[in-house]
């Protein structure tokens, strides 16, 4: 009996696996996940029912969700579309009746479509993406120097120009909120402590929430004498500016409204008269308790001799109690956001998004790994800007479609 | 009643002086708290308003001094059962203030709630007539009327016009001043004009000259009346003695409470068939009748339904969720059974039952 043969163990786990690892690119896949699919069949689904009954009465609400849904049905049609001739295709290559010319020629057009199908699939899970619930909101950029002591603060100034331009030229409202100069005055060009621009434009938080992290610059610094290059950063933040009039304060019907309460949430409880009531007893209880069931509120109010008085009391103050809490909650996700694109650690040179680099004249973008080499055109604010912002939103894409996928899977199991 | 305990007792002096002499009639502390702090702001007032008076005549006066003493005597007066609305002289009834005085029948909230819901459907109600007319018998405060015609106010397209009838001076000079007080300046918006006060028996025969329809015919008042309302005296003999509170027994006219002097004669039902007989009459479309009990109300929706009306019975909040079936009688609301709602003709489409 021969003993097995020694195998040293990180064999024995190679041979485990699988000699090649099948490499997953999910964008260019053509076939589409089947949660996602399903996803989309049930919005189109949804919005058929919408379409009928827009067409019985105008309801506002229901044309803004018809809005949001129409990209997914185009896209549906359209990878149903390429789907369909694929199959067909198919079919018609693998059917042995068909005759050879004929095969040549569905052999070339499966090419198209297959590229076709592709390119449907794709358009569908981006417009399955769903749009960040701020994206409609103007926004404010938040600008800081970093590690690299006054370049930084050039810097920042120069990046606050750079954000100045794009708006300019974009055509929309700049203001700035606050900026302060490290040596106190408020001269545009020398170094910068903090600035707060003001972006007052819709989609204004959509467009420029990519901007958020460290931008390393490398150059030589004007305050350098020995002509060595540096390398600092500035940290850029972006967040949604929620103005108490963007989310209808005083309209307590509209479900979107933070002080909107549905009445079928709330129970009412009068204090009613002991014993039989009527002419037979005399109270002057008039409390009036609401509690809210989904949150637990409670409310009463027994300060008036009026009940009618006492309920509208109770009622304004729960609502406001209510819009209270859901305001912190709100607040709550937008400075866990702030943490989340500069938390005090993040604020070095490695964790950077962007590289201003003057020896090479270039500018890449460390997420979407994009190089342009028109660096004056960008510290304007140009179109290159544009093209360098572009590829960093269909980065952000591509990553909300990952966890998309990976929700659906988790969902299914 | 259950004895209140000394150390509930004790912590009421301890909070304030005032306190344990409240809580024998309130019961609880909450409430005894919120009576001493209306009471306190009623003596308030008194003393503020002696003090300008002694400002014109130049004399002095110690406020605060005053307004203790005010307070005390109110709260002894409170404390022996007076009801509060008595001492401050005024009741709210739905969104209305109405003014109450001894001998007047305090105006109860659950009367207000069904009034305001009555309104209410109406205020919803389509092809109601251009003139809506309301009869209101054993109008007490006038308290009913002023409210139907406030809460219908909203209703530019119809004219509501009231009419009160009580049978005491007492309280038909109430419910003028009442109206003169509401509808004065239009503060609350009761229109002054469209609301009167007659007086009238409604138990009498119809040959006596202070019989109702005698009085109306009189009046020229008489013919179609669309509405009509009624809290009318209720109570039975065996209720009056065990249910009914010791302060509306002391305090509160027992010829509001019980139908007359001999009420071991029925069970507080005196009044039913005589208004049932005058809605015929005057042709009202709906009949909103408050009742002591579910079995009270039975008893007259039979009665209703035997001249010819649909009946429905309310109970204290007829606008909260409930429903059931007692006796072949639909019962709407939460609590006790309150009002018997008829209708006849046109009165089932108002009312949206129909």
């Amino acid at each position: 009996m021969t003993p097995a043969p020694w195998i040293c163990r990180s064999c024995l786990l190679h041979i485990s696996r699988p000699l090649f690892r099948r490499l997953i690119r999910l964008q260019s896949t053509e076939s589409i996940s089947p949660g996602l699919l399903a996803r989309a069949r049930s919005i189109a689904i949804e919005h058929k029912q919408l379409t009928d009954k827009l067409a019985n009465g105008f309801d506002s609400k229901a044309a803004k969700k018809l809005g949001e849904y129409s990209p997914v049905i185009r896209a549906l049609q359209d990878w149903d579309k390429a789907n369909e001739s694929v199959s067909e295709l198919t079919s018609l290559i693998h059917d042995s009746t068909t005759d050879p010319e004929l095969r040549e020629l569905a052999a070339d057009d499966l090419e198209a479509s297959r590229s076709q199908l592709i390119n449907a699939s794709q358009s569908l899970t981006t417009s399955l993406i769903p749009v960040h619930p701020f994206a409609h909101l103007p926004c404010l950029i938040e600008i800081r120097p970093g590690a690299g002591g006054s370049e930084a603060s050039i810097f920042a100034a120069d990046l606050l120009r750079m954000y100045q331009g794009f708006c300019n030229r974009n055509n929309y409202r700049a203001t700035l909120l606050k900026f302060e100069y490290t040596n106190g005055t408020q001269e545009s060009g020398i170094p910068l402590t903090e600035a707060i621009l003001e972006i007052d434009a819709p989609n204004a938080y959509g467009m420029l929430r990519s901007e958020a992290g460290v931008h390393r610059v490398q150059r030589v610094p004007v305050t350098e004498s020995k002509g060595r290059v540096h390398t600092s950063a500035v940290s850029v933040l972006v967040l949604p500016s929620i103005q108490e009039n963007t989310l209808g304060e005083e309209n307590f019907d509209d479900p979107e409204s933070d002080y909107y309460v549905d009445p079928k949430e709330v129970r009412v409880d009068i204090m009613r008269a002991r014993g039989a009531g009527g002419q037979h007893v005399n109270t002057t209880d008039s409390a009036v308790r609401l509690t809210h069931i989904p949150t637990n509120t409670v409310v009463s109010i027994q300060d008036s001799r009026s009940q009618p008085k006492n309920r509208e009391k109770a009622w304004r103050l729960l609502r406001s109690r209510l819009a209270q809490a859901r305001r912190e909650k709100r607040e709550e996700e937008v400075v866990a956001m702030r943490r989340s694109v500069v938390g005090v650690a993040k604020m070095g040179r490695g964790d950077k998004v962007r590289t201003y680099n003057w020896g090479q004249q270039r500018v890449t973008d460390h997420r979407s790994g994009m190089t342009v080499h028109d660096l004056d055109d960008v510290m304007e604010g140009g179109e290159t800007l544009d093209k360098i912002m572009e590829s960093v939103r269909s980065w952000l894409i591509e990553k909300d479609v990952e966890t998309l996928i990976a929700e659906n899977a988790a969902a299914k199991q | 009643m259950p004895r209140l305990s000394p150390s509930l007792l004790r912590h009421a002096r301890s909070l304030n002086p005032l306190l344990p002499a409240l809580l024998r009639p309130c019961r609880t502390l909450s409430s005894a708290q919120n009576e001493l702090r209306w009471l306190d702001e009623h003596a308030e007032r008194i003393a503020q308003k002696y003090a300008n008076g002694a400002e014109v005549l130049k004399c002095r006066f110690e406020t605060k001094a005053w307004k203790c003493k005010v307070l005390r005597e109110l709260v002894r007066k409170r404390g022996l059962g007076t009801p509060l609305q008595y001492l401050l002289g005024s009741e709210y009834f739905g969104d209305l203030e109405v003014f109450v005085r001894r001998g007047v029948l305090v105006p109860r909230c659950e009367t207000a709630a069904s009034t305001t819901h009555l309104a209410r459907l109406l205020r919803r109600a389509e092809n109601l007539p251009e003139e809506l007319k309301l009869l209101d018998l054993c109008t007490g405060s006038g308290c009913i009327p002023l409210l139907f015609q406030h809460e219908m106010r909203r209703r530019q397209d119809v004219d509501v016009s009231c009419l009160g009838v009580d049978v005491e001076e007492r309280a038909l000079r109430l419910a003028r001043y009442n109206l003169c007080k509401v509808g004065r300046g239009n503060v609350a918006g009761v229109d002054g004009d469209a609301v009167r006060f007659v007086r009238a028996d409604v138990l009498r025969d119809i040959d006596a000259p202070d019989s109702l329809t005698r009085v109306l015919e009189k009046e020229g008042l008489g013919g179609k009346w669309d509405v009509l309302t009624a809290n009318p005296p209720y109570v039975s003999l065996k209720a009056y003695w065990s249910s009914t509170a010791l302060s509306v027994r002391h305090f509160e006219p027992r010829r509001a409470l019980q139908a007359h002097n001999r009420p071991e004669m029925d069970g507080g039902d005196t009044f039913y068939p005589r208004i049932l007989r005058t809605a015929r009459l005057v042709d009202a479309q709906i009949v909103l009748l408050e009742v002591a009990d579910l079995q009270q109300g039975l008893r007259v929706a039979g009665l209703a339904r035997d001249s010819e009306f649909e009946v429905v019975i309310w109970r204290d909040v007829p606008d909260q969720d409930g429903e059931e079936v007692v006796g072949g009688i639909r019962v709407i609301g939460k609590g006790h059974g309150r009002s018997v709602v008829c209708w006849r003709g046109a009165g089932g489409r108002w009312l949206g039952v129909e």
